[in-house]
């Protein structure tokens, strides 16, 4: 199946991103919770201070040291850590804080960062919750920093002192960005509930065959209908022992979904014809219904697959301006040539 | 440490009995409170009755009764017991929460079984909420809390925890719609649809062409892998007459997700596919050996949450037979 090399090669650069994005998040992490011990040590050596860079010198240390780069791995630890910080900092000061502006802020704090650690062990099971939530958290949490720096500057004009007095707080905004951009991320937005029912669904259905409002582009239309009226083109190269004569994979797209779909003609070239359709393209595949394709041809602008049992697959013929890419406002516009 | 459902129906039942306690003696020995308070004592002695019947029925039946009974009792407790709360932003709070314990005790109470679910979050934030809630309220606006309120707080809030620690209780089911629906799809026969990454190892996928080109009977039996969806269980059996059937199951000795007759196969480097008849296939993936799971962290060479892929290989090794007749 030639899915699979390419679904392999796919999967490279994938992991490749996400190999240098949680490398790069480990070794924040620590650079961060270095400095911040050095430079609690040197000039606020209160023990709650000091305490809280220790989970995000341990949660880089982890993540650093994890061979797999697992992002799922990676994001919850990010979120432990700086959950832990966050608690760790503001947990004692609620109780002991005079200014009531200052205890609310504290109190805010560490009940996001109860949020954050939550989140994390969350991510470690696998789970993701759901990603509105986290953002609004960790929104919050830079909306915090953000008034913590405005409160301590407020006035003041040197950026220097600024930058200097405030690294802290810029810090944790850098980081909260970081995590952003990692909840962000397909595999972690994958994990919520709504995503995995979805996934689970789209497949079950797309495996029964049931597709509706479907397009496929004119290309794959006009070879669907050559290869099910025997177009040699298709046969396979050297014989493996199944009873594949010929195969085309083609894709057609549903929504913003592609469902892939595989015409495999059985037992020579006057065999019977057979569709199968997946959401995903290669991978394992079980028990796959197949289809008993009998004609295909287009009617009235449309792809007709008339299938045994009077079942029928109709696709749209998708235009080729649907498909994104430079967007042109002629209609003949066709990819890879100049407007 | 297991707690049994006897003892967290108990600790409901104790809990509040000891809220009407508390409110006989505000009665007695608080004069501002009045005689009023004895509703409110009535009310939980009669809570904790209920549940003490609803012992006889069913542990849902227990949580509806003490749902219910709490939610009144917090009504009743926060409407009359003004002498003793002494703010009616407290009081309206009170109110307020009850009310909702009422609705949910109710509804779980008249059948409505996803209930328990809301009982389960409503509690859990109201009590997070109570204790974040309260210790705000007297920082900011009372700066000295009464001991008489806070035993109030206290033994509201043991109470509520109690019920939360029973509505937790596993024998009702998931934690939640989300869980429940997650864990009839994954066991829903369909879920091997989405099954991408199941793989097999490439001896045994040689083995299963052996038995389906043999002329005799033979079984192939090992586990297939699958890091997202979990393992699952894949026989080959050829019978006597030539069928040749393909089953794969959650697990050793259990329920079959799926079967087919297999009529014909073929293996390329990286798949093995197994033809059945009308179209039907099935491809699995192959490799020489078990394969890491990158979605699970690799620490001091070890991968979290799962066994070493050595000991997996001696598992399967015992687990897997190839047997070919004839």
């Amino acid at each position: 199946m030639g899915g699979l090399a390419a679904n392999v090669a796919g999967r490279r650069w994938t992991d490749a991103i996400i190999v240098s994005l949680t490398l790069l998040l480990g070794i924040f992490m620590l650079i961060y919770g270095v400095a911040g011990e050095i430079r609690g040590i040197d000039e606020n050596p209160d023990p709650a201070h000091l305490a809280s860079f220790v989970p995000m010198v341990v949660c880089g240390s982890l993540v650093v040291l994890d061979r797999h780069r697992s992002i799922q791995f990676a994001t919850g630890m990010y979120a432990i850590g700086l959950g832990l910080s966050r608690i760790l900092e503001n947990l004692l000061k609620t109780f002991f804080i005079s200014s009531n502006l200052g205890f609310l802020i504290c109190l805010a704090t560490t009940i996001i960062g109860v949020n954050m650690v939550y989140s994390g062990s969350e991510y470690l099971k696998g789970n993701t919750r759901t990603i509105a939530l986290i953002v609004l958290g960790t929104v919050m949490l830079i909306f915090m920093s953000l008034a913590s720096l405005f409160v301590d500057f407020a006035g003041t004009k040197d950026l220097y002192a600024i930058i200097r007095a405030g690294v802290s707080d810029l810090s944790i905004i850098g980081l909260c960005l970081m995590y952003l951009s990692l909840v962000c991320t397909k595999i972690v937005r994958d994990g919520t509930s709504i995503s995995q029912f979805n996934l689970a669904l789209s497949g079950y259905r797309v495996a029964q065959g049931t597709v509706s409002s479907a397009s496929v582009s004119p290309e794959s239309c006009s070879d669907i209908v050559r290869f099910c009226s025997g177009g040699s083109e298709f046969v396979k190269k050297g014989s493996d022992g199944g009873p594949v004569h010929a195969e085309y994979e083609f894709v057609c797209r549903e929504g913003p979904f592609d469902i892939f779909g595989v015409l495999q003609r059985w037992h020579g070239p006057e065999g019977e014809v057979y569709l199968s359709l997946s959401p995903f393209k290669g991978g394992s595949s079980f028990g796959v219904k197949s289809f008993r394709v009998m004609s295909a041809e287009v009617r009235d602008g449309r792809l007709v697959i008339d299938c045994d049992d009077r079942l029928r697959k109709v696709f749209r013929i998708r235009e080729a301006d649907e498909d994104d890419g430079p967007v042109s406002s002629r209609k003949d516009f066709k990819r890879g040539a100049s407007p | 440490m297991k707690v049994s459902r006897f003892a967290k129906a108990t600790a409901v039942m104790a809990t509040m009995a000891a809220c009407g306690i508390l409110c006989l003696y505000f009665t007695v020995f608080v004069q501002a409170a009045g005689l009023r308070l004895v509703v409110p004592a009535v009310v939980a002695f009669i809570g904790a009755a209920a549940c003490g019947y609803e012992t006889r029925n069913s542990l849902k039946g227990v949580i509806a009764a003490a749902c219910f009974f709490a939610g009144l009792f917090l009504i009743l407790a926060s409407f009359f017991g003004y002498a003793v709360i002494n703010d009616v932003v407290l009081s309206a709070a009170g109110v307020f929460t009850g009310l909702v314990y009422v609705i949910l005790g109710f509804s779980v109470w008249c059948g409505y079984d996803f209930g328990m679910i809301g009982i389960r979050y409503v509690y859990a934030f109201f009590i997070a909420f109570q204790i974040i809630g309260f210790w705000t309220y007297a920082r900011l606006i009372h700066m000295i809390v009464d001991a008489r309120l806070m035993s109030v707080i206290v033994f509201t809030v043991a109470m509520e925890a109690a019920i939360l620690l029973l509505a937790l209780d596993k024998s009702l089911g998931d934690r939640s719609e989300a869980a429940m629906s997650k864990h009839n799809l994954r066991t829903h026969d369909s879920s091997l649809a989405n099954t991408e990454d199941g793989y097999i190892l490439r001896r045994y996928g040689e083995g299963i062409q052996r038995v389906l080109h043999s002329d005799g009977m033979g079984r192939v039996a090992t586990r297939m892998f699958s890091s997202r969806h979990g393992d699952k269980w894949l026989e080959l059996v050829k019978d006597a007459s030539g069928r040749s059937l393909l089953t794969i199951s959650e697990a050793v000795g259990g329920s079959t997700l799926m079967s087919m007759d297999v009529a014909d196969s073929s293996m390329d480097e990286g798949s093995l596919t197994l033809y059945g008849s009308g179209g039907q296939w099935t491809r699995l993936l192959v490799y020489d050996t078990v394969q890491e799971d990158m979605a699970k962290p690799k620490l001091f060479g070890r991968e979290l949450g799962r066994r070493p892929l050595k000991a997996i290989e001696e598992e399967l090794e015992k687990e897997s037979s190839v047997e070919i007749e004839g």
